[in-house]
């Protein structure tokens, strides 16, 4: 029973992988949409198969993943919702866990990360924690560079950001994939607000941070330390609270690669969670452009992650996956930084990637390593003694001619040197030699070895 | 998920080519230069040629009769 327990699992096993593998091969490249939920249900049968959740029945599978996939703001996330209530498939927890912090990395709520709640004078604006400010209405103009946040550093010549005196200028922040300038060596820069010394907004101005990968860049928003406002691995984005709908970032330019509100990504990883409180209320990341981090998240004196970082430079190829236009997620103007040319490494487009480089079932299986170790067996005792019998014929092993055999003899008189031919009757049974020879080995053969049949028993 | 696999067959293979050198090489040589002169003539009698075919052909027998003989074993087909 257990050997028809294991010879089950294996051709199980063998089918994912070749309907994973192989079957997709040639319908990958046409649609993604079709392959890539195809490949979640798979992956996750296979995880139920090694061990996953238990549900009592198809309605229960049905109720509980629909209330945990309701969530989900993607197509692929609907597909599989679909097909796990209609009890296709039923999922692990522990998939279930990586779609989960998937789907918490697109966040959104009503109000905004930075909301000071002064209304008209931002020096005297008191503050222990961001979380407990609300909002800050600013009048544009009274500034000392007339209405224009300039940034002073890498982007002076193009940052400059243009808006009407009384119009009310309400600071956010949304996190945007920092950028990775080429190399060697490569930089990666992180965009922030500066406050300056002086007090209130007069001098709030859009300046780069150098950063390395994987360290945290730290916040200090404390009222001791009102140099640096925001040090946020993002970049930040204006919001006009005019009569109009709040827009992002409608008249930042060319700043790099922010072209546009319509061709960035918002994307959060704060990943020291001990406040954090997440609200998806239901829209598409990318398709809403009023979402915000979670007002109650507590920034007093922390240390932000870095978003990770991606090597790829766009998610073009994966627009369809989560349900917005090719292009839309990536940042359209790849434009540069001086000369050096900047990159896109933006955690969404990190997560898009690695899943369809995960789901890629276009790359090659390597064998090298296999036929190399095959290799090692035909030179290894004992394990090359079948390669050492066919060296061993191989050896011998030579176009057969029947050639003339000559000689000399020596006599008294000198030498004498004979050609000897070959009788007639050799050469007429040699092929009976020869084919008398095949028959005698071959007996010999079966009879050498009938034990290996079975002969013996 | 193929980087995956090529990891682990990458792995496999590297741990049984790891055990493998701790065996000794093989202790034959097959060296026979010194009948090069009647080698000629002694495949003309004896077809060493058609010997190391069938010895191919009845080793993969052999080996397929061992592996089919193996998987009926494992369902139970045959004691």
């Amino acid at each position: 029973m257990i050997k028809r327990k294991i010879l089950s699992s294996i051709l199980v096993a063998s089918m994912l992988f070749f309907s994973l593998v192989f079957i997709p091969q040639q319908k990958a490249k046409a649609n993604p949409l079709v392959i890539y939920p195809a490949a979640v249900l798979v992956v996750g049968g296979t995880m139920l198969i090694a061990g996953g959740f238990t549900y009592q029945n198809r309605d229960a599978i049905g109720a509980i993943t629909t209330k945990m996939l309701s969530e989900m703001p993607s197509d692929l996330y609907q597909e599989v919702q679909t097909a796990v209530v209609a009890g296709t498939i039923r999922m692990s927890f522990n998939l279930w866990s990586w779609l989960k912090s998937w789907s918490n990395s697109f966040s959104a709520s009503d109000g905004d990360i930075f909301n000071w709640n002064d209304a008209t004078n931002p020096q005297t604006l008191s503050y222990s924690t961001l979380g407990g400010l609300s909002s800050l209405s600013l009048p544009i103009g009274t500034s000392a560079v007339d209405g224009k946040f300039v940034c002073p550093n890498q982007y002076s010549n193009d940052a400059t950001v243009t808006v009407q005196t009384g119009d009310n200028l309400k600071l956010t922040v949304a996190v945007h994939p920092y950028l990775k300038t080429a190399g060697p060596p490569a930089v990666y820069k992180t965009h922030v607000i500066a406050w300056t010394t002086a007090l209130g907004m007069s001098n709030p101005v859009f300046t780069s941070q150098d950063f390395d990968p994987g360290i945290p860049v730290p916040l200090n928003v404390s009222t001791n330390n009102r140099d640096i406002l925001i040090s946020i691995s993002g970049s930040p984005a204006f919001t006009f609270t005019d009569n109009s709908s709040p827009t992002v970032m409608p008249k930042l330019t060319s700043v790099g690669s922010f072209s546009s509100a319509s061709n960035s990504a918002y994307v959060t990883d704060f990943t020291h969670s001990s406040t954090k409180s997440y609200t998806y209320n239901g829209n598409d990341l990318l398709n809403d452009r009023s979402l915000r981090q979670n007002p109650a998240y507590d920034l007093s004196n922390k240390d932000i992650s870095i978003p990770k970082t991606g090597a790829g430079t766009t998610a073009t190829d994966v627009g369809d996956l989560v349900g917005v236009a090719p292009g839309q997620l990536t940042v359209a103007d790849q434009t540069t930084v001086g000369a050096v040319p900047i990159t896109d490494t933006g955690i969404l487009t990190n997560i898009l990637t690695r899943l369809v480089d995960w789901f890629d079932v276009t790359k090659p299986i390597k064998w090298d390593p296999v036929k190399r170790m095959t290799l090692a067996f035909t030179t290894t005792f004992p394990f090359s003694l079948p390669w050492d019998i066919k060296n061993s014929v191989s050896a011998l092993t030579t176009t057969g001619s029947l050639s003339s055999m000559s000689g000399t003899f020596y006599s008294p008189a000198g030498a004498i040197p004979v050609t000897v031919e070959w009788p007639q009757f050799v050469l007429d049974f040699a092929p009976v030699v020869r084919a008398g020879f095949l028959i005698v080995f071959g007996i010999g053969l079966v009879f050498a070895t009938r034990k290996l049949l079975g002969g013996a028993q | 998920m193929i980087d995956l696999i090529n990891a682990v067959i990458s792995g496999l293979a590297s741990a049984v080519t790891g055990i493998l050198a701790l065996l000794p090489q093989s202790p034959f040589s097959w060296d026979v230069s010194g009948l090069s002169s009647y080698l000629a003539t002694i495949n003309y009698f004896v077809p060493f040629s058609a010997v190391g075919t069938m010895l191919y052909s009845y080793v993969t027998a052999v080996l397929a009769y061992y592996a089919i003989r193996w998987l009926l074993r494992l369902v139970k087909y045959i004691e």
